[in-house]
């Protein structure tokens, strides 16, 4: 009984969460669309930041990481497919494992190590330091200035840094991987392009898209349940972390299953 | 136009505490100036952010102007709470942006002043408290009494319709001290309500017009 009453309170504690998720990011969503409401230079800006912080300055760790798992993987394939090239199976495990897989979930992952802990220790900080309780009394919404702009910038930062992410994959890591095997670029690119539908694409940008607006709730809900104690602030970081990676596989297979089944 | 405050009945406690406002009453109104006063810890800061609506009660009622609060939606809430006042004890300064851009922010959220207009009339502010050098610098690089002297501009930056002060002389200078007096009584004289927690006894004796004591969670003595 014990253990039934625990387990039921559990999923109930966790379902709940989902709710008060979802009323966040349904609640951003009307605070931000509002055309009468106020502020939109400064939550624009606020966007600006965001797409910068989380898109522009990672560029670099994603841009290595791409390089050096894209190589890996061209290397691997090859292994697997004993031909010099002109197999149509090296395009279609490039296209699945890179396009499809890595790209997204890698870049989300960069994402919410690096920018969904720094929004949900920056919130923390924010509500400790009463400084939504002082937006709150400048009249200004707090879902509106913190929390839409956030969802906006990692959408879009998202997005664009897993483009970024498989074009690198691809055309660095194919460049890294010629110092080991022999592989002609034109080669290359043809059996890339005969694998690669308008559908992978598509996909890719759509799991990217989910993977921002995702993150970007589950970080700025954690940073919102800060009461009162900076102690409290990173175990919310490492509860945003957690939850958020949780949330991107789930997507991630629930996409996939959507699309290719 | 200055409005009328009145809680009723209200009490509150945090999540798994005791009470920390219990069955609280009373009502403030245009041009007066009540001060609560109360030992350390006792919920000074707790009542004060009941009367602004930053906290909701567990029972009672918060009114402004008869209409009940927390049955307003979300934007009359922030349209209510962008005409109220309040001076933070801890100044709650956002801490990414430097002291301008604090002062800027609701003035430029809301877009009522061009930004030239923005600019000189917080350089004047920050001339008349002298802190032309500090515009630039971010809240973290600043003494808590300079923070604090920047939330009172802050408040008072825009016009109000109700004033909530939380303890702005904690960390003051006599001079500063001397300036939120004659703020607060400027403010009586516009007609304007204003609810005020201190520890000091001159700003009290010569600013309030009724004084709430609050011990063990009740408004236990309403000496004018």
């Amino acid at each position: 009984m014990d253990i039934l009453e625990r387990t039921g309170s559990a999923v109930w504690r966790d379902f709940s969460h989902l709710l008060d998720m979802s009323t966040l990011f349904l609640e951003s969503l009307k605070a931000g669309l509002n055309k009468r409401s106020p502020g939109k230079g400064l939550v624009f800006d606020v966007a600006m930041n965001q797409i910068l912080f989380t898109g522009v300055e990672a560029m670099t760790i994603v841009g290595v990481i791409a390089l050096l798992l894209g190589a890996a993987t061209i290397i691997e394939t090859f292994s697997l497919v004993p031909d010099l090239g002109g197999d149509p199976l090296i395009g279609k495990i490039l296209v699945v494992v890179v396009v499809r897989e890595l790209g997204p979930i890698i870049t989300a992952f960069i994402i919410i190590g690096r920018s969904g802990t720094a929004i949900s220790t920056e919130i923390g900080y924010m509500m400790v330091n009463h400084e939504i309780q002082a937006l709150e009394m400048m009249g200004i919404n707090p879902i509106r200035y913190v929390v839409f702009p956030r969802i906006v910038g990692m959408s879009v930062a998202v997005f664009c840094l897993s483009f970024f992410f498989t074009m690198v994959a691809l055309f660095g890591g194919y460049m890294v991987s010629r110092l080991i095997i022999q592989y002609p670029f034109t080669m290359f690119l043809e059996d890339l392009s005969r694998a690669l539908g308008f559908w992978d694409v598509a996909v890719s940008g759509i799991k990217c898209f989910f993977f921002g607006i995702i993150v970007a709730v589950i970080c700025c809900y954690q940073g919102f349940s800060v009461r009162f104690s900076f102690t409290e602030i990173p175990q919310v970081a490492t509860r945003a972390v957690v939850w958020s990676i949780y949330a991107c596989f789930a997507v991630n297979i629930i996409i996939t299953a959507f699309f290719y089944i | 136009m200055p409005v009328k405050l009145e809680l009723k009945d209200v009490s509150f406690a945090y999540e798994g505490g005791e009470d920390i406002v219990r069955s609280a009453s009373f009502s403030v109104s245009p041009g007066e100036v009540l001060a609560i006063v109360a030992q350390v810890g006792a919920g000074k800061t707790t009542l004060l952010k009941l009367c602004a609506g930053l906290l909701p009660p567990v029972e009672g009622s918060l009114l402004v102007d008869g209409n009940n609060f927390w049955d307003l939606s979300v934007i009359g809430q922030l349209e209510l709470r962008h005409r109220l006042g309040f001076s933070f004890q801890e100044a709650a300064l956002i801490a990414n942006i430097n002291v301008f851009d604090n002062l800027a922010l609701p003035l430029r959220y809301y877009g009522d002043m061009a930004e030239n207009e923005i600019e000189r009339s917080i350089n004047a502010w920050l001339e008349r408290l002298n802190l032309r050098p500090v515009s630039k610098s971010l809240p973290a690089a600043l003494s808590s009494g300079v923070r604090q002297k920047v939330s009172f501009i802050r408040t008072v930056l825009l016009g109000r319709d109700f004033f909530f002060w939380d303890n702005p002389t904690q960390d003051a200078d006599a001079a500063f001290t001397k300036r939120i007096g004659e703020e607060i009584h400027e403010q009586k004289k516009k007609g304007v309500g204003q609810i005020l927690t201190t520890q000091n006894r001159e700003l009290l004796s010569r600013s309030a017009d009724r004084v709430l004591t609050l011990a063990g969670g009740r408004i236990s003595t309403c000496a004018p």
